[in-house]
């Protein structure tokens, strides 16, 4: 076992559980916050998610090909659009090819809905609930990807050229002229911007255009937000776009940079346009368990990391 | 990348280097990349790449083979494998500094790339006569509470001794940091 010697089994699977208890009593309509369903969707699922940095495990089975789940966001919002109302999501999800001290193929995702609310309100509620697991935030700071780029590179990321950043990373990135401009600037975030994020707690409060997946887009600023805490990665938010001909533009325009169409789930497309008003999250759970146990790495609090699971 | 372990011998820039350490790094929805610590094999320099985790090193034509110096030549040391019976002469300039550690028919690690001899690694510990030492006098240097004094060994190397050592004695040395460890067995 990868267990670290101050924490035995019997304790780690504790802290673990009780996170899950605290969890589902956050969600439980205590403390004036609005009840959010707990819904559990499948893991195994027939289409592949669209996302060009996330590589998808594929199943055979006797029924054809499926995939395992990277994320619940297209279920959720099929349930969502249905009529759910605010529901929320702990499960497990897969990534091929992802590991590291800070990663892991497979993890426990937290994500959950909330309709009517905007950017800003499910960021207090992400931070809420932070706190309710006992995870200390200090020094909290806010600034947009925009702004923290600039700050750390003095190049604007809106409209920096590739050569620019191909100067900026060519000391220590390999083979720069080989990247598309996406990949070089999140080189430069990795390179740059992270580190002024190692400690305390910072919130990026909004995106690029070009970060916005399914988040809506005012002002040329992608309204999604995520949270580092020392330096980790630990929430990933959206207001989520459902305006159906802004969706139209946004896989059209996807689709421009690729060879082959995306194959998208023909209903989670209808879906998206009958969406309610609503913000969504992702919370890495595993992350959040390793700063509660001051743990450096997932293999420290994991009772069964991806080497002998 | 992902895969590289410490340890491996990867070229790069047609060198050889070491992976020192490997952290896969990723920011969210975004390129995924491995930051790689890899020491160059050649002059012991550590840098920093930050590779696409899906760009892929060479492995580097590195293999290491257990060698006996037989003597030294004005501008060599002579080598041979205790096996084959092969003989190897290494330019003295090749093992730099750990020339202060050769001693005949002690076993070195040497290291060859593409055939060339490109490093030795002298054992950890090694036992050495004391050559040339004084007695202690006020003015020896106190170094961690225990006062020393410098001595040459038999191969050249000046290291620091407790001043209860004395010439002709055998010592040992950790030829990591030269510094001396105990008397010799």
């Amino acid at each position: 076992m990868s267990l670290e010697e101050n924490n035995s089994v019997r304790n780690l699977i504790k802290a673990r559980a009780d996170f899950f208890k605290q969890i589902r009593s956050f969600f439980d309509g205590n403390f004036g916050r609005r009840q959010a369903l707990e819904v559990d969707t499948p893991i195994l699922v027939s289409y592949p998610p669209n996302d060009a940095n996330i590589d998808i495990m594929q199943v055979k089975t006797k029924m054809g090909d499926r995939y395992l789940a990277s994320s619940p966001e297209y279920l959720m919002k099929r349930l969502l659009a249905a009529g759910s109302k605010d529901i929320y999501q702990l499960c497990h999800v897969y990534r091929d090819g992802e590991y590291g001290e800070r990663h892991s193929p497979f993890f426990t995702m937290l994500e959950w809905y909330r309709l009517d609310f905007s950017l800003k309100m499910l960021l207090n509620e992400v931070l809420d609930l932070i706190h309710a697991l006992q995870i200390q935030t200090h020094s909290i700071t806010s600034a947009s990807y925009r702004d923290r780029f600039l700050k750390a590179t003095q190049l604007d990321p809106l409209t920096a050229t590739s050569s620019e950043l191909i100067h900026l990373l060519a000391p220590s990135l390999n083979n720069p002229e080989t990247l598309s401009h996406d990949a070089l600037l999140d080189a430069a975030f990795i390179a740059f911007v992270e580190p002024t994020m190692a400690h305390g707690t910072h919130i990026i409060s909004s995106f690029l255009p070009r970060h916005a997946a399914l988040a809506k887009i005012v002002n040329d600023e992608a309204l999604r937000f995520e949270i580092y805490i020392d330096g980790i990665e630990v929430a990933n938010g959206y207001e989520e776009l459902n305006d159906p001909i802004e969706i139209k533009v946004r896989f059209d325009l996807w689709n421009q940079d690729r060879s082959t169409p995306l194959v998208v789930d023909p209903r989670f497309l209808a879906a998206l346009s009958h969406l309610p008003a609503t913000s969504g999250v992702a919370v890495g759970i595993d992350r959040l368990l390793m700063l509660h146990q001051k743990g450096s790495t997932l293999a420290s609090i994991l009772p069964f990391d991806y080497t002998n699971s | 990348m992902n895969d590289l372990k410490a340890g491996t011998k990867v070229e790069y820039e047609g060198n050889p280097f070491n992976v020192v350490t490997n952290q896969f790094v990723k920011p969210g929805k975004g390129q995924a990349f491995n930051r790689v610590r890899i020491k160059n094999l050649r002059n012991g320099k550590v840098i920093e790449v930050t590779f696409k985790s899906d760009e892929k090193l060479k492995l580097a034509d590195v293999d290491e083979r257990k060698m006996r110096f037989t003597y030294k030549d004005t501008d060599s040391a002579e080598f041979m494998d205790d096996e084959t019976f092969d003989q190897v002469s290494i330019p003295l300039d090749i093992i730099g500094e750990d020339q202060q550690w050769l001693k005949e028919d002690i076993v070195y690690e040497v290291v060859f790339y593409q055939g060339n001899a490109l490093t030795i690694l002298p054992p950890t510990f090694m036992n050495l006569k004391v050559a040339q030492t004084h007695d202690a006098v006020r003015g020896d240097t106190a170094t961690g509470g225990r006062i020393t004094k410098e001595a040459k060994l038999e191969t050249g190397a000046m290291v620091q001794v407790p001043i209860f050592i004395e010439q002709d004695e055998l010592i040992q040395i950790d030829t990591r940091t030269g510094e001396y460890v105990s008397r010799g067995k």
